[in-house]
Protein backbone atom coordinates (compact mmCIF):
# COMPACT_ATOMS: atom_id res chain seq x y z
CA UNK A 1 0.00 0.00 0.00
CA UNK A 2 1.08 3.65 -0.82
CA UNK A 3 0.98 6.52 1.13
CA UNK A 4 0.96 10.02 -0.01
CA UNK A 5 0.66 13.13 2.52
CA UNK A 6 -0.29 16.26 0.54
CA UNK A 7 1.10 18.84 2.57
CA UNK A 8 1.88 23.02 2.91
CA UNK A 9 1.40 25.12 5.57
CA UNK A 10 0.28 27.68 3.10
CA UNK A 11 -3.27 28.03 2.25
CA UNK A 12 -4.71 28.03 -1.64
CA UNK A 13 -1.93 26.29 -2.70
CA UNK A 14 -3.91 23.64 -4.27
CA UNK A 15 -3.70 20.77 -1.47
CA UNK A 16 -7.51 19.78 -1.83
CA UNK A 17 -7.48 19.63 -6.03
CA UNK A 18 -4.14 17.56 -5.54
CA UNK A 19 -5.88 15.13 -3.50
CA UNK A 20 -8.65 14.22 -4.87
CA UNK A 21 -7.65 14.23 -8.74
CA UNK A 22 -4.38 12.24 -7.69
CA UNK A 23 -6.81 9.50 -5.76
CA UNK A 24 -9.12 9.86 -8.45
CA UNK A 25 -6.07 8.99 -10.93
CA UNK A 26 -4.95 5.97 -8.90
CA UNK A 27 -8.75 4.73 -8.99
CA UNK A 28 -8.44 5.18 -12.26
CA UNK A 29 -5.54 3.05 -12.56
CA UNK A 30 -7.16 -0.05 -10.67
CA UNK A 31 -6.44 0.57 -7.00
CA UNK A 32 -8.59 1.43 -4.53
CA UNK A 33 -7.88 4.84 -3.47
CA UNK A 34 -9.19 6.61 -0.22
CA UNK A 35 -8.51 10.11 0.98
CA UNK A 36 -7.89 10.95 4.17
CA UNK A 37 -9.46 14.30 4.86
CA UNK A 38 -7.72 16.11 8.18
CA UNK A 39 -9.05 19.64 7.38
CA UNK A 40 -11.11 20.51 10.20
CA UNK A 41 -12.35 23.12 6.83
CA UNK A 42 -13.38 19.43 5.29
CA UNK A 43 -12.94 20.21 1.33
CA UNK A 44 -12.43 17.07 0.58
CA UNK A 45 -15.09 16.01 2.35
CA UNK A 46 -17.26 18.03 1.24
CA UNK A 47 -16.11 17.09 -2.43
CA UNK A 48 -16.68 13.26 -1.28
CA UNK A 49 -20.19 14.34 0.29
CA UNK A 50 -21.24 15.66 -3.33
CA UNK A 51 -20.33 12.62 -5.55
CA UNK A 52 -22.08 10.17 -2.64
CA UNK A 53 -19.41 7.46 -1.94
CA UNK A 54 -18.26 6.95 -5.58
CA UNK A 55 -14.68 6.11 -5.32
CA UNK A 56 -12.35 7.21 -4.54
CA UNK A 57 -14.39 8.36 -1.20
CA UNK A 58 -13.30 10.48 1.24
CA UNK A 59 -13.34 9.50 5.07
CA UNK A 60 -12.22 12.97 8.13
CA UNK A 61 -9.89 11.82 10.58
CA UNK A 62 -8.51 14.13 13.67
CA UNK A 63 -4.95 13.93 13.80
CA UNK A 64 -4.40 11.24 16.71
CA UNK A 65 -6.27 8.87 14.67
CA UNK A 66 -4.29 9.17 10.99
CA UNK A 67 -2.24 5.93 11.99
CA UNK A 68 -4.93 3.73 13.19
CA UNK A 69 -7.40 4.97 10.21
CA UNK A 70 -4.75 3.78 7.58
CA UNK A 71 -4.24 0.70 9.72
CA UNK A 72 -8.16 -0.30 9.16
CA UNK A 73 -8.40 1.02 5.85
CA UNK A 74 -5.42 -1.08 4.29
CA UNK A 75 -7.18 -4.05 6.28
CA UNK A 76 -10.53 -3.23 4.56
CA UNK A 77 -8.05 -3.42 0.71
CA UNK A 78 -6.96 0.26 0.43
CA UNK A 79 -4.02 0.73 -1.63
CA UNK A 80 -3.33 3.81 -2.17
CA UNK A 81 -4.33 6.27 0.52
CA UNK A 82 -3.67 9.97 0.07
CA UNK A 83 -4.27 12.57 3.12
CA UNK A 84 -5.32 16.05 2.77
CA UNK A 85 -3.94 18.50 5.60
CA UNK A 86 -5.01 21.63 6.39
CA UNK A 87 -2.56 24.65 6.43
CA UNK A 88 -0.77 26.11 9.54
CA UNK A 89 -1.87 22.49 11.16
CA UNK A 90 1.18 21.16 12.19
CA UNK A 91 -0.06 18.40 14.11
CA UNK A 92 -2.01 17.07 11.47
CA UNK A 93 0.44 17.64 9.36
CA UNK A 94 3.59 15.97 11.39
CA UNK A 95 1.10 12.77 11.99
CA UNK A 96 0.68 12.51 8.39
CA UNK A 97 4.28 13.01 7.07
CA UNK A 98 5.25 10.47 9.75
CA UNK A 99 3.07 7.95 7.81
CA UNK A 100 3.35 8.91 4.32
CA UNK A 101 5.86 7.13 1.96
CA UNK A 102 6.50 10.33 -0.08
CA UNK A 103 4.86 13.75 0.48
CA UNK A 104 3.93 16.05 -1.56
CA UNK A 105 4.29 20.04 -1.47
CA UNK A 106 2.15 21.89 -3.72
CA UNK A 107 2.89 24.96 -4.13
CA UNK A 108 2.03 27.99 -6.79
CA UNK A 109 5.31 29.06 -8.73
CA UNK A 110 4.79 32.42 -6.74
CA UNK A 111 7.75 34.21 -4.89
CA UNK A 112 5.70 34.62 -1.47
CA UNK A 113 4.20 31.20 -1.78
CA UNK A 114 7.82 29.22 -2.64
CA UNK A 115 9.29 31.29 0.67
CA UNK A 116 6.35 29.65 2.38
CA UNK A 117 7.51 26.14 1.77
CA UNK A 118 10.31 26.08 4.07
CA UNK A 119 8.95 25.31 6.79
CA UNK A 120 7.10 22.44 5.45
CA UNK A 121 10.45 21.18 3.92
CA UNK A 122 11.73 21.68 7.52
CA UNK A 123 9.12 19.52 8.38
CA UNK A 124 9.58 16.73 6.15
CA UNK A 125 13.13 16.56 6.82
CA UNK A 126 12.20 15.68 10.61
CA UNK A 127 10.89 12.81 9.82
CA UNK A 128 12.90 12.08 6.54
CA UNK A 129 11.08 11.28 4.20
CA UNK A 130 10.71 11.85 0.43
CA UNK A 131 9.17 15.14 -0.75
CA UNK A 132 8.38 17.33 -3.40
CA UNK A 133 7.25 19.98 -4.35
CA UNK A 134 4.56 19.97 -6.92
CA UNK A 135 3.53 23.44 -8.91
CA UNK A 136 0.20 23.75 -8.86
CA UNK A 137 -2.08 26.75 -10.32
CA UNK A 138 0.83 28.53 -12.61
CA UNK A 139 0.16 28.54 -16.45
CA UNK A 140 0.94 25.82 -18.65
CA UNK A 141 4.02 27.56 -20.47
CA UNK A 142 6.46 29.38 -18.30
CA UNK A 143 9.66 27.45 -19.12
CA UNK A 144 12.09 30.23 -17.88
CA UNK A 145 9.73 30.69 -15.05
CA UNK A 146 9.53 27.14 -13.94
CA UNK A 147 13.55 26.76 -13.83
CA UNK A 148 13.95 29.67 -11.77
CA UNK A 149 11.04 28.18 -9.18
CA UNK A 150 13.08 24.78 -9.52
CA UNK A 151 16.02 26.44 -8.36
CA UNK A 152 14.69 28.52 -5.71
CA UNK A 153 12.94 25.07 -4.26
CA UNK A 154 16.49 23.21 -4.25
CA UNK A 155 17.57 26.40 -2.72
CA UNK A 156 15.53 25.25 0.34
CA UNK A 157 17.11 21.59 -0.23
CA UNK A 158 13.72 20.13 -1.46
CA UNK A 159 13.36 18.66 -4.98
CA UNK A 160 10.49 19.96 -7.67
CA UNK A 161 8.54 17.07 -8.97
CA UNK A 162 8.84 17.25 -12.69
CA UNK A 163 5.28 17.26 -13.35
CA UNK A 164 3.54 20.28 -13.21
CA UNK A 165 0.01 20.98 -12.71
CA UNK A 166 -0.78 24.35 -14.06
CA UNK A 167 -4.18 26.06 -14.04
CA UNK A 168 -6.84 25.01 -15.95
CA UNK A 169 -10.61 25.82 -15.50
CA UNK A 170 -11.72 22.12 -15.48
CA UNK A 171 -10.40 21.53 -11.63
CA UNK A 172 -13.20 24.55 -11.18
CA UNK A 173 -15.68 22.76 -13.06
CA UNK A 174 -15.10 19.00 -11.58
CA UNK A 175 -15.07 19.90 -8.18
CA UNK A 176 -18.47 22.03 -8.11
CA UNK A 177 -19.95 18.77 -9.81
CA UNK A 178 -17.75 16.51 -7.36
CA UNK A 179 -15.89 14.78 -10.02
CA UNK A 180 -12.30 14.50 -10.62
CA UNK A 181 -10.85 15.62 -13.74
CA UNK A 182 -10.46 12.51 -15.09
CA UNK A 183 -14.06 11.84 -14.70
CA UNK A 184 -15.03 15.39 -15.96
CA UNK A 185 -12.83 15.29 -19.09
CA UNK A 186 -11.36 12.37 -19.92
CA UNK A 187 -9.42 13.42 -22.69
CA UNK A 188 -7.95 16.74 -21.24
CA UNK A 189 -4.99 17.79 -20.75
CA UNK A 190 -5.48 18.14 -16.90
CA UNK A 191 -6.35 14.49 -16.73
CA UNK A 192 -3.08 13.97 -19.40
CA UNK A 193 -1.02 15.73 -16.01
CA UNK A 194 -2.89 14.06 -13.30
CA UNK A 195 -2.00 11.01 -14.42
CA UNK A 196 1.25 11.35 -15.04
CA UNK A 197 2.04 12.72 -12.03
CA UNK A 198 0.65 9.67 -10.46
CA UNK A 199 2.48 7.64 -12.46
CA UNK A 200 5.54 9.32 -11.39
CA UNK A 201 4.34 9.34 -7.83
CA UNK A 202 4.29 5.63 -7.95
CA UNK A 203 7.43 4.41 -9.84
CA UNK A 204 8.78 7.11 -7.23
CA UNK A 205 7.43 5.22 -3.94
CA UNK A 206 7.87 1.63 -5.47
CA UNK A 207 11.66 2.72 -6.67
CA UNK A 208 12.86 3.94 -3.10
CA UNK A 209 11.57 1.07 -1.46
CA UNK A 210 13.46 -1.58 -3.68
CA UNK A 211 16.64 0.51 -2.72
CA UNK A 212 15.35 0.82 0.90
CA UNK A 213 14.90 -3.21 0.58
CA UNK A 214 18.09 -3.83 -1.11
CA UNK A 215 20.30 -2.21 1.31
CA UNK B 1 -21.40 0.94 -1.73
CA UNK B 2 -19.08 2.82 0.08
CA UNK B 3 -15.95 0.82 1.39
CA UNK B 4 -14.50 3.25 3.98
CA UNK B 5 -17.77 4.77 5.20
CA UNK B 6 -17.21 3.19 8.98
CA UNK B 7 -13.85 4.95 8.87
CA UNK B 8 -15.12 8.25 9.09
CA UNK B 9 -15.17 9.93 12.31
CA UNK B 10 -18.85 11.84 12.27
CA UNK B 11 -21.64 10.90 9.86
CA UNK B 12 -21.41 12.38 6.60
CA UNK B 13 -24.90 13.13 6.32
CA UNK B 14 -25.12 15.68 9.50
CA UNK B 15 -24.80 19.29 8.52
CA UNK B 16 -21.61 20.72 10.53
CA UNK B 17 -22.25 21.50 13.86
CA UNK B 18 -20.70 24.57 15.03
CA UNK B 19 -19.32 23.86 18.21
CA UNK B 20 -19.91 26.86 20.82
CA UNK B 21 -16.61 27.32 22.75
CA UNK B 22 -16.96 29.31 25.91
CA UNK B 23 -14.96 32.35 26.42
CA UNK B 24 -15.74 33.18 30.24
CA UNK B 25 -15.95 30.81 32.96
CA UNK B 26 -19.24 32.05 33.96
CA UNK B 27 -20.39 31.24 30.41
CA UNK B 28 -18.56 28.06 30.77
CA UNK B 29 -20.61 26.91 33.78
CA UNK B 30 -23.46 27.73 32.04
CA UNK B 31 -22.61 25.71 28.94
CA UNK B 32 -21.61 22.85 31.56
CA UNK B 33 -24.87 22.55 33.50
CA UNK B 34 -26.84 22.66 30.19
CA UNK B 35 -25.66 19.68 28.93
CA UNK B 36 -27.54 17.04 31.49
CA UNK B 37 -29.43 16.00 28.10
CA UNK B 38 -28.30 13.51 25.23
CA UNK B 39 -26.39 16.40 24.18
CA UNK B 40 -22.48 16.02 23.47
CA UNK B 41 -20.94 17.71 25.82
CA UNK B 42 -18.99 20.82 23.97
CA UNK B 43 -16.62 20.87 26.88
CA UNK B 44 -13.89 17.71 27.31
CA UNK B 45 -13.89 16.52 30.51
CA UNK B 46 -9.93 16.91 30.29
CA UNK B 47 -11.02 21.16 30.61
CA UNK B 48 -13.10 21.38 32.89
CA UNK B 49 -11.95 23.25 35.84
CA UNK B 50 -8.92 24.61 33.87
CA UNK B 51 -7.38 27.28 32.18
CA UNK B 52 -5.98 27.79 28.57
CA UNK B 53 -2.45 29.44 27.93
CA UNK B 54 -2.13 30.19 24.31
CA UNK B 55 0.78 32.11 23.09
CA UNK B 56 1.91 32.87 19.48
CA UNK B 57 5.28 31.85 18.10
CA UNK B 58 7.08 30.99 14.42
CA UNK B 59 6.01 28.37 12.54
CA UNK B 60 9.40 27.29 13.03
CA UNK B 61 8.79 26.79 16.69
CA UNK B 62 5.58 25.45 16.74
CA UNK B 63 6.70 22.23 13.86
CA UNK B 64 9.91 21.98 16.12
CA UNK B 65 7.56 21.71 19.42
CA UNK B 66 4.84 19.06 17.82
CA UNK B 67 8.07 17.31 16.16
CA UNK B 68 9.56 16.83 19.67
CA UNK B 69 6.30 15.94 21.08
CA UNK B 70 6.01 13.40 19.00
CA UNK B 71 9.51 11.44 19.15
CA UNK B 72 8.97 11.23 22.93
CA UNK B 73 5.51 9.79 22.78
CA UNK B 74 4.19 12.65 24.42
CA UNK B 75 1.25 15.09 23.78
CA UNK B 76 2.06 18.76 22.88
CA UNK B 77 0.34 19.39 26.56
CA UNK B 78 2.53 17.33 28.47
CA UNK B 79 5.33 18.85 26.68
CA UNK B 80 4.28 21.93 27.70
CA UNK B 81 3.84 21.33 31.09
CA UNK B 82 7.05 19.70 31.35
CA UNK B 83 8.58 23.00 29.57
CA UNK B 84 6.73 25.29 32.11
CA UNK B 85 7.89 23.22 35.28
CA UNK B 86 11.53 23.45 34.12
CA UNK B 87 10.93 27.17 33.49
CA UNK B 88 9.21 27.65 37.13
CA UNK B 89 12.50 25.31 38.33
CA UNK B 90 14.74 27.80 36.59
CA UNK B 91 13.80 30.95 38.04
CA UNK B 92 13.76 29.29 41.86
CA UNK B 93 9.92 28.24 42.28
CA UNK B 94 8.27 25.13 42.95
CA UNK B 95 7.02 22.94 39.89
CA UNK B 96 3.37 21.88 39.92
CA UNK B 97 3.62 18.85 38.38
CA UNK B 98 1.20 18.58 35.55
Amino acid sequence: MTIIAIVSQKGGSGKTTLSVNLAAAAEAAGAVALIIDTDPQATASQWGAWRTYKAPEVIDSAPPRIQAKVDAAKAQGATLIVIDTPPHADSAASRAVEVADLVLIPCRPSAFDLAAIKTTVSLVRLFDKPAYVVFTAGPPYALRMYEEAVELVRGFGVEACPYILPDRAVYRHASAAGASVIEFEPEGKATAEITALHMWAIAHVNMSTTVHEGV
Amino acid sequence: MSRFANLADKPKTKPARVVHMPETEAEDAAVSSSISGSRPNPVPSSRVGRKAIAAYFSPEMSVAMHICARKHGLSLQELMAEAFDDVLRKYGQSPLGE
